[in-house]
């Protein structure tokens, strides 16, 4: 029996994954246990990750590209995986297609930091296509200071504590946060530190490009991350996650052509009705909304929980905005 | 732009060009194309920023604004 190893990484979870289903597809199977105990892993983590390839691996061209696995609770967890063709070919990759796949991989590394699976095999494919190629991709998902960045991975790192001088966006506010360091995530091409906030008590996902000064005060964290950390879903940003919303519901009527305007929010209803489209959402910080309303295309409609007409509000934000034009005005405002 | 408006402006679009840096407020430059866009966008920082120059587009934003407090915008193609 090997020794089980200690907590793997998420680097070393996938390399394990890609020796165990060859492994047990060319075998035909065998218990949980007895995989587990080979490769020296925890079972439970080991099935989990089973279960993740099955789920969450998308197979790239049909159903019959898919890694398919079966744990029998009745026999065992006899354990079964039966692998696409792709597994058994190496790949033949032409020269776009090995430039997508190192871009695609950069990405990837990029959102993650180091991914040890998978950065040696992006060096022998930066190798393979040359150094001119390999200066020519930059992959860079934007949003917020590489520095904080780094200072974020390195306090996740370490475990300790973030302060955070912070524009909340929805809030319209600019305060301090201290923050126990989850998850950073890129989404919908922005980057976002998921944490406990300890100012307001509660999961929170900030936004890095909202984030004006990072810094570590040199105190360990005091909540550690869920096993399964939310991904922020929306451009709301220091948004509490979405199944503790509560907000009150407000409802657009908006032409067709202008959904877009909608597109990065989370939706409670969406209707089409042709020519327009009914959404609901949630909304949880009135500066939000003021910001949505002004933005509202011609021929749009919103109206609140009771029905009440909301485009008296956006007149009243417009008047606040136009007060700093017919104040003092230009030379070099507010400077 | 004040202070914070300036920050996430600029870390969203590395390209401004920042013309000044005050305590309280920066002062940002930047080419539009098309002014609905820069509507939209300016929109989005409320009353925490404020267009400078040129004054045609200073008072076509407050057009804008006027617009949207008597309960209608302009047709888009009305706009500089």
């Amino acid at each position: 029996m090997s020794a089980r190893r200690p907590k793997l990484t998420e680097g070393e979870r996938v390399e394990v994954m890609l020796s165990v289903l060859p492994w047990l597809a060319s075998k035909g199977g065998a218990p949980l246990r007895e995989v587990a105990e080979s490769f020296a892993v925890d079972p439970e983590v080991l099935r989990a990750d089973l279960m993740k390839v099955f789920y969450d691996v998308e197979p790239s061209v049909g159903a019959d590209s898919m890694v398919e696995v079966d744990i029998d609770e009745d026999d065992d967890d006899f354990v079964t995986v039966r692998l696409p063709g792709s597994f058994e070919e190496p790949p033949r990759l032409d020269h776009s297609e090995a430039l997508a796949l190192l871009a695609a991989g950069g990405a990837l590394v990029a959102e993650r930091g180091s991914e040890i699976a998978l950065v040696p095999a992006l060096d022998k494919l930066r190798s393979i296509l040359g150094p001119r190629a390999a200066q020519a991709l930059e992959v860079d998902l934007g949003g917020g200071d590489p520095a904080v960045r780094d200072l974020l991975a390195q306090a996740l790192e370490a475990h300790e504590v973030v302060e955070l001088h912070y524009f909340s966006w929805g809030s319209d506010e600019v305060g301090h946060r201290l923050v126990d360091p989850w998850a950073l995530h890129s989404v919908h091409g922005h980057w976002y530190l998921t944490g406990w906030c300890n100012d307001r008590k509660a999961m929170r996902h900030f936004r890095l490009d909202r984030v004006l000064a990072a810094s570590l005060p040199g105190r360990p964290v005091t909540h550690d991350a869920p096993s399964d950390v939310p991904r922020p879903l929306s451009d709301l940003g220091d948004v509490p996650p979405e199944s503790q919303v509560q907000g009150r519901h407000v409802k657009l009527v908006l032409p067709a052509t202008a959904v877009w305007v909608v597109d990065s929010h989370p939706l409670a209803s969406f209707t089409d009705h042709g020519d327009k489209v009914e959404v609901t959402l949630v909304v949880t910080h009135d500066t939000w909304l003021d910001r949505l309303l002004l933005r509202l295309p011609p021929g749009s409609t919103a109206t609140d929980d009771d029905g009440a007409d909301l485009m008296p509000r956006r007149a009243s934000a417009a008047r606040r905005i136009l007060a700093r034009y017919r104040g003092v005005g230009h030379p070099e405002a507010g400077m | 732009m004040d202070t914070p408006a300036a920050a996430v402006a600029t870390a969203g679009d590395p390209g401004l060009e920042v013309l000044r840096e005050g305590p309280s407020a920066s002062t940002v430059a930047l080419s539009v194309r098309n002014p609905e866009g820069l509507w939209s966008w300016l929109l989005s920082f409320l009353d925490r920023a404020e267009v400078l120059e040129p004054p045609e587009m200073r008072d076509a934003y407050c057009r804008h604004l006027e617009s949207i407090v008597a309960g209608s915008v302009p047709d888009p193609a009305s706009t500089p």
